[in-house]
């Protein structure tokens, strides 16, 4: 188990999103229909990091409990961290590493809720993700 | 007396379709047969209509009228505000060695037109304007329509108008009933068994043998209205007797005809005079009979619908549909679950695939460490604690503890090396780093393609089979419903309840007509028992013997009369049933199927097969046609009454080889008379090629068209019907059919 276990922090998806967080995971037109605040954070940040976005600071508040970060994902968010300042030291900073998945979090979820209210009727909800899972996919192709 | 007619031109001007002056002058017969060439739409039928609205200002055939006006509408947009103008039909006829020229003019003045505003733009208003579908805003002049018949007799050079009012005259030229056996479409004629009235008044009117009809029935008032003689017995025994004879007649008290509160069945006011049954006695009878026959027909009708609707293929079409209600049902639940289960799928792995080139930036960043010693800083840690414990490092310094008076450690080696410690203290926790490291490899990075393949592809694959499997039971739902419907299901309620009311309202009427007979023989019993009464007591008295003469002479000659017009009645039903059978079986093909065609003394006509088995209603549509046309020429040939034939659409459910026929027999049972096709270019113009259908052996009939096959034994007159859909005008010009054009060429 890490040492930064105990420290690691609320996360913050920032004020103006809250509603929309709220709208996509309770509303049946969303594919996070169901889910959970957190797990639309993760998709947006990782799909915001692996489109290249330029990373947000976030204002503001709207956070969510640590704990409801579970070890595979907060690996996730080290994993991101590490890329992005290409330093395995990032994981002595749980503070800063936090951040900079809030950040790509932030920009990312732009993205993600545009292409949820943008999809076409004649796309089925399934498919919303899918289709950017593929893109991604490809690109990495 | 019989009478010849002709119809020499027609001119049309401003009405509905036709725009500005048509006019068409017809050939003698001598000269062939004409036809005129028009699509759907193009106003075939309206040249039907605009001769019934000439002769008696009605337009039987309102199908395809329904919301138009019946001035041309590029003639009345062109027409300014303010100023007036005509729409006219003008046919001149020849009867006999008289020629006629009956005119019907509607003169109309523009007004602005109105508008509505609708979502889609504007609209023109329309209105009923004296009986007139016209745009708001459009008034009628000098009252409806201004109707003249001008008439020129043989030694004359010019026409005069004709004495008296014009629709009395115009229905002694040509009485309005008859005009259903001169302009004729081919729906009615493929209809015509279905009423009895067109066999009556054919048989009856065509014969003239109505006005002896009128005579007759005028006489039995005569016979049966025995005047008071002033004896208070015989007055007595009178109005018993009269009493007796009313209720046969179904007349009231005072000799006038009584009607009953009871409604026929399926009232039909072209048909039948009065919506309810007459009171009582034969004119009761008659008409249950009439409307039993009409019954029997439903119940042809219905027996068909069933046949088609056909049970067993209902119910295995019904089983078919509640198996595949039950997949779709059970189907639809398990692609929803599916579908979550998709998603999840991509809401967990989604991130995995998104990050997997960091999960490999980390992997590598502790593997260079670890490949250095340096993870997992934990082993190195109690390494170093052990050489700071043996007081010796591997480079064989003295590690040895030396504290100062402040208890501060001055040897630099040992100080080194514990700096070294507790620098690995702070970095124990990258170890957790190789644990990430290790949970990244079994995670994606070991087979990339394996967790693309489980995650994604194999669900979408799924998922894709199993909304592809929904689909395909929905379709086939949707199919078996459209089945379903196609034969009927959704009738066979009603058919079934139809059915039961017919076949009810049949067997109270059967009982009726048993009860009503019954009653008129017992009363005629009475009747005859009051008469020998009444005649004792007449004999006894001077004045009532002289009526009682003139009663009696009355009763003669209205015996006389019944007997001649029975007679005469049964003489030319016998001939045209006999007549109708014979032209009918000479240009059909099937000619052993058929045995006899009857019409009885209620006019109730029928088709028998070798078996005895009636026929009439199975008949297909050419056949029916065939029929149709087999009785009205056999009418003419009898009553030598000659009169055009207009007929609309003749062949349009008439297959191959019934058309192929039909151009043989035509010429041969219509050789005196004038005849007018309307008929489309496929119909009448395009070559005949669904022999198949009739001739399954192939007996390799010409494939060429029905005007050619006509041409083969008469000359044939062409013209067509040029229109502009939008426009809503249409133009009649003369036609050369393309083989023509190839001959002239």
């Amino acid at each position: 188990m890490l040492l930064d276990d105990i420290n690691f922090p609320d996360v913050k998806y920032g004020t103006k999103n809250k509603e929309d967080y709220r709208d996509l995971t309770e509303a049946e037109w969303s594919p996070f229909f169901g889910h959970h605040y957190w797990e639309v954070f993760i998709f947006s940040m990782s799909y915001a990091y692996a489109k290249g976005l330029v990373p947000k600071s976030v204002p503001g508040v709207g956070n969510m409990p640590a704990n409801v970060f579970q070890q595979p994902t907060r690996d996730l968010m080290r994993s991101l961290a590490i890329d992005h300042t290409k330093d395995l030291n990032i994981l002595k900073d749980t503070n800063a590493y936090v951040k900079i998945c809030e950040e790509f979090a932030y920009v990312g979820f732009d993205e993600v809720l545009k292409r949820i209210k943008d999809n076409p009727s004649e796309v089925p909800v399934e498919d919303i993700l899918f289709n950017m899972i593929k893109e991604v996919h490809t690109e990495q192709n | 007396m019989a009478k010849s007619i002709k119809i020499i031109e027609i001119e049309i001007e401003n009405y509905r379709q036709y725009h500005g002056k048509q006019l068409v002058k017809f050939p003698d017969r001598s000269e062939g047969f004409s036809v005129i060439i028009g699509d759907n739409g193009a106003g075939k039928s309206n040249i039907l209509n605009a001769i019934n609205w000439c002769f008696y200002q009605t337009e039987p055939h309102q199908k395809k009228n329904k919301g138009k006006y019946i001035i041309n509408q590029q003639y009345i947009e062109d027409l300014e505000n303010g100023k007036t103008g005509t729409m006219s039909v003008k046919v001149k006829i020849k009867i006999d060695d008289t020629e006629y020229h009956i005119s019907r003019i509607l003169t109309i003045t523009k007004n602005e037109f109105q508008y509505e505003t609708r979502l889609d733009g504007k609209a023109l208003e329309i209105e009923n304007v004296d009986g007139y579908l016209l745009p708001r805003g459009t008034d009628v002049q000098q009252s409806q329509s201004t109707f003249e018949i001008m008439k020129k007799d043989k030694h004359e050079s010019n026409f005069f108008p004709i004495e008296g009012r014009a629709p009395t005259k115009m229905n002694e030229i040509l009485p309005e009933i008859l005009s259903p056996y001169f302009l004729l479409d081919g729906e009615y004629l493929e209809n015509f068994w279905d009423d009895l009235s067109r066999v009556k008044i054919g048989v009856e009117q065509i014969s003239q043998l109505n006005l002896l009809a009128i005579s007759s029935e005028h006489l039995s008032e005569f016979k049966t209205s025995i005047p008071k003689i002033g004896s208070r017995n015989i007055d007595s025994l009178t109005t018993e007797i009269n009493t007796l004879e009313y209720w046969e007649h179904s007349c009231d008290k005072d000799g006038n005809e009584a009607w009953s509160k009871e409604m026929r069945y399926n009232y039909d006011p072209e048909v039948h005079k009065n919506e309810n049954y007459h009171l009582s006695g034969t004119r009761r009878i008659k008409e249950l009979e009439e409307d039993i026959k009409r019954m029997k027909s439903r119940l042809t009708e219905i027996s068909q619908a069933f046949a088609r609707s056909n049970i067993q293929i209902v119910t295995e079409l019904n089983s078919k549909e509640s198996k595949l209600k039950d997949r779709f049902e059970d189907g639809e639940p398990k692609l929803k679950d599916y579908r979550k289960k998709f998603i999840n799928s991509q809401i967990s792995n989604g991130p995995i695939l998104f990050l997997k080139n960091t999960f490999q930036t980390t992997v590598e960043k502790v593997d260079a460490l670890r490949i250095k010693g340096d993870l997992p800083y934990d082993a190195k840690m109690i390494f170093t604690q052990d050489l700071l414990e043996l007081n010796k490092c591997i480079c064989h310094s003295d590690l040895t503890s030396k504290l100062d008076a402040k208890n501060k450690e001055t040897n630099q080696f040992r100080k080194n090396v514990e700096d070294v410690r507790d620098q690995m203290e702070n970095d124990r926790g990258l170890d957790y780093a190789l644990e990430m490291a290790n949970y990244f490899k079994n995670l994606i990075l070991n087979d990339p393609e394996q967790f693309v393949s489980d995650n994604f592809e194999k669900m979408e694959n799924e998922h894709t089979k199993i909304k592809k499997n929904i689909k395909n039971i929905s379709e086939e739902l949707g199919e078996v419903r459209r089945k379903l419907q196609n034969v009927g299901v959704a009738d066979i309620e009603d058919l079934t309840e139809d059915h039961k009311y017919v076949l009810n309202t049949m067997t109270e009427s059967l009982k009726t007509i048993d009860k009503i007979n019954q009653i008129i023989k017992d009363n005629r019993r009475m009747t005859g028992e009051l008469r020998i009464k009444q005649n004792k007591l007449m004999k006894q008295d001077d004045r009532a013997k002289k009526i009682a003469f003139e009663q009696n002479v009355w009763l003669r000659i209205s015996d006389v009369m019944d007997k001649a017009l029975s007679s005469v009645k049964e003489e030319i039903r016998s001939q045209v049933q006999e007549k109708t059978f014979q032209i009918f079986i000479e240009s059909m093909y099937k000619k052993k199927t058929w045995d006899r065609f009857t019409i009885d003394e209620n006019y109730s006509a029928e088709l028998f097969d070798a078996n005895y088995i009636p026929t009439l209603g199975s008949l297909s549509a050419g056949e029916k046609l065939f029929l149709a046309l087999s009785f009205i020429s056999a009418l003419k040939d009898i009553t030598g009454y000659k009169f055009p034939l207009v007929i609309d659409t003749p062949l349009g459910r008439v297959s191959a080889k019934p058309r192929y026929l039909l151009s043989k027999a035509l010429p041969k049972f219509l050789p005196d008379e004038q005849v007018l096709f309307l008929a489309t270019d496929t119909e009448f113009i395009s070559p005949l090629t669904d022999w198949d259908k009739d001739d399954p052996n192939g007996e390799g009939l010409p494939e060429i068209s029905f005007a050619q096959l006509l041409e083969k034994s008469i000359k044939m007159n062409y013209w067509s019907i040029r229109h502009a859909i939008d426009a809503e005008t249409a133009t009649i010009q003369n036609y050369i059919p393309s083989w023509e054009k190839k001959h002239a060429a």
